[in-house]
């Protein structure tokens, strides 16, 4: 199953072969829930999102256009679930720019297989962790393009059709997000030393 | 512009900075953050992409508990033997029971009012109950007949639907039938014409 490409392994699950969805859950699940965690906040509700996502996924299966990545077409869904059960819920249940509101902390659901050693598998958590708390007040917009762009490395066409948004919006949410990521860090005290700021300016 | 640091700010980096010099093998540092940041800083935008682009791929992805995949079998699992489950709470076949059950009892209603004088007509009221088998027999063949021959007509229908679907497909056909059309709306344009003209005369009239 697992040489098999995405639009086999697609045909093969239509045919009614139970392992080939499976494999096509085990290939998605972490980047399909990485992307709705950002958009969350909450472990709990993204995995119950992304089971939604992938159930959802099951019965339109028959639609799904093979011209196109799967990738794509399950983050189109893994976004419409969120953003439905975003609006579902009452702003308490759910807060969007609150820090620290996972029942489960981020460190905790970091796991890298391909980490050499466990300095190194800490160091990574380190920097998700740095980055995790600085993108926590961002708007869940600009989590997700920053996700797709950076994470996923996703083109600003994919991305416009994932969100739903014309490309020119896709761009801008790209450059504000980089841009006030950039801002949080730095207030957070990472940033060039004076010297090399005023040197990069040219001021 | 950009993301310089904040004046005053203290430089909190205490867990990463004092392991850069003690991990050899790492593939990033936190310098590649200032890296990024000198960047956007710059309003370098293709350079600040390409750093944070960098940042990110270090990051690894969070993983749902152990067994994930399984759930969702699971899951998907529940949901059809639901959907098997839940036939019976259909709106057809709510509306279906509730019709029988009201003809139920309308027909034990009516039934003793209406049946004896149908029968006295029909002449089934001296066959007996024997005799009433034999004509509800007779009716049930004939509608086994009737479903037959209807389940006949609609497979002939079906043949001469494809028949002329797949010779539409041809340019010639689909001239033809184009040709066919224009003549119909001609004809119809024409017949529309003369009732309006014979209208109009008979008005005058």
């Amino acid at each position: 199953m697992r040489e098999l490409d995405d639009s086999e392994l697609v045909a093969r699950a239509l045919a009614g072969e139970e392992r080939a969805f499976k494999e096509i859950v085990v290939r998605f699940e972490r980047p399909i829930y990485t992307l709705i965690l950002r958009m969350v906040r909450s472990s709990s509700l993204a995995e119950d999102l992304a089971q939604e996502t992938f159930l959802k996924a099951y019965r339109a299966l028959d639609r799904f256009d093979p011209g196109h990545r799967l990738s794509s077409w399950l983050f189109k869904i893994a976004h419409n679930t969120t953003i439905d059960a975003l609006r579902r819920r009452t702003p308490d249940s759910v807060s969007l720019d609150a820090a620290g509101d996972d029942e489960r902390p981020l460190a905790e659901t970091l796991e890298d297989a391909t980490s050499p050693s466990p300095e190194l598998a800490a160091e990574r958590k380190d920097l998700a962790a740095h980055l995790e708390v600085a993108m926590a007040g961002m708007r869940s917009e600009y989590r997700e393009v920053l996700v797709l762009r950076f994470q996923e490395g996703f083109a600003y066409e994919e991305i416009a059709q994932v969100m739903g948004l014309p490309l020119g919006t896709v761009k801008t949410y790209i450059h504000r997000a980089r841009k006030d990521l950039a801002l949080r860090m730095s207030a957070r005290g990472w940033g060039p030393r004076e010297a090399e700021t005023e040197g990069a300016t040219g001021s | 512009m950009g993301a310089p640091a904040v004046p005053g700010s203290p430089r909190e980096r205490k867990p990463i900075e004092s392991r850069t010099e003690t991990v050899k093998d790492q593939p990033w540092n936190p310098e590649e953050i200032e890296r990024w940041l000198l960047a956007e800083a710059a309003e370098d935008d293709s350079l600040a992409e390409a750093k944070l682009a960098a940042l990110f791929a270090e990051v690894p992805r969070e993983s749902p508990a152990p067994g994930f995949a399984d759930r969702v079998l699971a899951g998907l699992a529940r949901e059809t033997a639901a959907q098997r489950r839940a036939w019976w709470r259909s709106r057809w076949f709510q509306g279906l029971s509730v019709s029988l059950v009201l003809a139920a009892g309308l027909s034990l209603v009516l039934g003793p009012w209406l049946l004896p004088p149908l029968f006295e007509r029909l002449g089934w009221s001296e066959l007996g109950l024997t005799g009433l088998m034999a004509v509800l027999a007779d009716g049930v063949q004939g509608l086994g007949r009737f479903t037959t021959e209807l389940a006949l007509l609609t497979e002939r229908l079906d043949r001469f639907s494809s028949y002329i679907f797949a010779t539409t497909q041809t340019p010639g056909a689909a001239a033809a039938a184009l040709v066919l059309l224009a003549c119909g709306a001609f004809a119809l344009k024409m017949a529309h014409t003369l009732v309006g003209g014979r209208r109009r005369s008979h008005a005058q009239s």
